[in-house]
């Protein structure tokens, strides 16, 4: 069985507090005023270590109540472009699983987007605690192979 | 209500909807109107620019588009009303059974078809084993992807079912309630 | 006989009968709606009227056994953008969605204190552009855009609540050149 890779991806998403927080700020904000929602994306970078990469599924939970996975979109590379499955009972939450596979040929075999969660979040979310399962992946002939995942910020908001 | 609105919020308002406790914190907070006053004023930014440069259709235009529609009006009368989307009928079901997707452990009629999330969860301790095809004691997505990887069938039909299938065993592979 | 007031789906119930005024309806209702959106895409005059036509002869190749699910243009926003994707890749250019990405246009006049929509749609992304567009032009309800272009609903807040703050950033520095 392939090991669980967790990673808890932190630094990229201290960059939320960029120019998607400013530019959706309210301009006079009251200093008594509770956090304000925010929308902001989560892209979601796979490297399947020097292999073909075939087939993932991974697990991302926030485990906060200020956090709310509300989309998801498709990846930069071309086996990858379409949107993962996943269960839309989930949008809302914190937890949520995606999974996609691609049969063709050309296959990325190194650190590449493979999908972006747009995330509704409070001020005060505990983004840091974000984290990732890798519940399985595979290479072309579906055997299972290690990969590492990274969340990172999406720069310039909702592509 | 002591949170300022969002955008989204503000957009429903706009519209006249959203909750009367959003209502009420607009008509109580300043900034909050302003940024109600500043997205109604983009919103008739946008519909004035849009309203720019629109062609008008030339009268051939619309005649051709309605003569379409005239012999379409004209064969649905002369044929009667036909229904166009066809279900798989259930020999072909008992073909696909019968078929190579059979020596994988695969039972169509088992997998869950899309329903409420009660549904849903009831399904799975059914379904499970019958769609974990890879034998590793769970539902991931490597399941609908073995399915997917089997060669092509020359029937559209059965390939159209194996396809269904392989939606419905991702579906169950990312399903939050069943977990993984 | 057709009236203004009509829903689409009496027309399409029609339609699905086979009266030729119902298809009628449906196709002066949305009109002008269709050739719009094919404008926004990056069409030009001749593009969009050939989408239009066949645009409308899809829709009609539908009938009978067309179910509406949501309103019309929900299912009418796809059909013209593939169109427009088809015309594209026939031609094998590049995408040109002048409205989606074009640079912005020059700045407005010195004296006037008017927001120009054109530029407030240049900075957003393409994305965005397409969900500020339906939901604030054509005023579709956000599980219809969701349903339109085929994202959760979650996913048109988020480019939505974007779109709007980059605007309101033009629109400030608009009204400050202005002053």
């Amino acid at each position: 069985m392939w090991s669980i890779v967790r990673a808890c991806l932190i630094a990229g998403l201290v960059a939320f507090n960029g120019d998607t927080l400013s530019a959706a700020s309210p301009s006079a904000a009251p200093p008594s005023a509770a956090p304000e929602w925010r929308f902001s994306a989560v892209d979601v970078l796979v490297d399947p270590l020097g292999r073909d990469l075939a087939a993932y599924q991974i697990e991302v939970d926030a485990e906060s109540d200020d956090l709310q996975i509300v989309g998801v979109e498709g990846g930069e590379h071309a086996s990858f472009r379409e949107p993962p499955y996943y269960d839309a009972a989930a949008l809302g939450g914190g937890r949520i699983i995606i999974a996609a596979f691609s049969t063709s040929e050309q296959l990325p075999d190194v650190r590449s987007r493979v999908a972006t969660l747009h995330v509704r979040w409070r001020a005060e979310a505990p983004l840091s605690k974000l984290h990732v399962d890798v519940q399985a992946a595979a290479t072309t002939d579906g055997s299972p192979i290690k990969i590492a995942v990274e969340l990172v910020a999406a720069h310039g908001g909702s592509r | 209500m002591d949170e300022h609105l969002d955008s989204i919020a503000l957009d429903e308002l706009r519209r006249g909807e959203g909750s009367a406790a959003a209502r009420e914190h607009l008509d109580s907070c300043e900034p909050c109107r302003a940024e109600a006053d500043s997205l109604a004023g983009i919103v008739q930014a946008l519909r004035d620019d849009d309203d720019q440069g629109r062609p008008v259709v030339p009268p051939e235009i619309d005649r051709q588009v309605l003569e379409v529609a005239r012999r379409r009006a004209a064969s649905i009368r002369a044929h009667g009303v036909i229904h166009r989307h066809r279900w798989l009928r259930p020999a072909v079901g008992m073909a696909i059974a019968a078929g190579a997707l059979l020596s994988m452990r695969l039972s169509f009629d088992a997998l869950p078809s899309p329903g409420s999330r009660a549904e849903k969860a009831s399904g799975v301790a059914v379904t499970a084993q019958q769609t974990d095809l890879d034998g590793d004691g769970r539902v991931t997505i490597l399941d609908a992807f073995a399915l997917a990887r089997q060669p092509a069938s020359p029937s559209s039909e059965i390939e159209d079912e194996r396809k269904r299938s392989v939606a419905r065993i991702a579906d169950l592979a990312v399903s939050v309630e069943r977990g993984a | 006989m057709t009236n203004r007031d009509e829903p689409d789906a009496d027309l399409v119930d029609r339609a699905n009968q086979g009266d030729a005024t119902a298809f009628e309806g449906l196709y002066r209702r949305h009109r002008d709606w269709v050739v719009s959106v094919a404008m926004r895409l990056g069409a030009d005059r001749d593009d969009a009227l050939d989408i239009l036509q066949e645009t409308f002869a899809h829709l009609f190749d539908q009938f009978p056994g067309f179910t509406l699910t949501s309103q019309l243009r929900t299912y009418l926003y796809p059909a013209v953008k593939h169109r427009w994707l088809d015309i594209q890749r026939r031609r094998r250019t590049r995408v040109r969605l002048i409205r989606l990405i074009s640079p912005p246009p020059p700045g407005p006049p010195p004296d006037s204190d008017r927001v120009d929509g054109g530029r407030l749609l240049a900075t957003l992304t393409a994305e965005q552009r397409e969900v500020a567009l339906l939901r604030f032009v054509d005023d579709l309800p956000l599980g219809e855009i969701a349903a339109a272009l085929d994202v959760p609903v979650g996913t048109v807040k988020s480019r939505l609540h974007a779109a709007i703050a980059a605007m309101r950033a033009a629109a400030a520095v608009s009204e400050k050149k202005v002053r």
